[in-house]
């Protein structure tokens, strides 16, 4: 039986195929993953920088802006794409001086969709990512 | 018992933990395990500043190496048992051990290399 996929509590998920059987096939896939997120999501949100770090043993955070990561979690054959309230120290302590928590709330509600409409609620095979070849 | 972390390691890039000093060298080590397919983070090793950067280069590639190096002391440690005469595993041949050590050879070869050893084995020009 699968494994249930770890994501950021409260994060907003689209789910991948990524279950090639070789090692080498799927690194190779992985980092196509990776790039074709980066790659989305900044032309979609320009506010994101990419950002190389994790919020704990399996959320790889890739892009970063003033209130929210988007990451790549991996597991079992799948990949959870997910966008999430961030939770790092200075971030936190910025959400203690002023209303940040608020207003990125606010922001991600309003981003819950387009991150849906770009990574879809289903999941999309990987031969059918743009950056696939 | 409890094993480390299962799969390749890989080490992150080497950053300085600011940008004045006095700074910690810094790195993450992620692990890929190629039976969950799953790419998990393992930890963050930090090393002092006053490490020359090749030196703090070179030792975060041995940690890179570690499960590498458990893997192949592991087959060495099965070459051992097969040359004890107490041991299930005895292979009464000394050629058949030094085969199964030689097998390992290669491997062996590169993780010296990486970590910037020499081996010790001649070129086929020598």
């Amino acid at each position: 039986m699968r494994s249930s996929i770890r994501y950021p509590a409260g994060a907003q998920v689209a789910f991948h195929a990524l279950d090639a059987a070789d090692a080498p096939t799927w690194a190779r896939d992985y980092a196509r993953l990776i790039e074709d997120v980066r790659v989305r999501a900044s032309c979609a949100f320009p506010s994101f920088d990419p950002v190389d770090c994790w919020r704990d043993c399996n959320a790889r955070v890739i892009l970063r802006n003033a209130f929210a990561d988007i990451g790549v979690t991996t597991d079992d054959g799948r990949a959870a794409i997910w966008m999430a309230r961030r939770s790092d120290p200075a971030y936190r302590l910025r959400c203690e001086w002023g209303d940040t928590g608020a207003t990125a709330r606010a922001w991600l509600e309003r981003s819950a969709a387009p991150f849906a409409a770009l990574f879809g609620p289903r999941a999309i095979p990987l031969s059918d990512l743009p950056l696939a070849a | 018992m409890t094993l480390i972390t299962r799969g390749a390691w890989r080490a992150g890039p080497l950053r300085p933990t600011s940008a004045t000093w006095p700074f910690d060298w810094t790195a993450e080590i992620t692990a890929i395990d190629p039976v969950c397919r799953r790419h998990q983070y393992v930890g963050r090793l930090v090393q002092a500043g006053g490490r020359p950067i090749g030196e703090a280069q070179a030792n975060l590639s041995a940690v890179g190496l570690v499960p590498e190096m458990v893997r192949l002391l592991k087959a060495i440690a099965g070459v051992i048992a097969m040359s004890d005469p107490e041991d299930d595993t005895f292979a009464d041949s000394a050629a058949d051990c030094l085969a199964a050590l030689l097998d390992h050879g290669a491997a062996i070869a590169l993780v010296l290399a990486q970590l910037g050893e020499e081996t010790g084995r001649k070129g086929p020009d020598e």
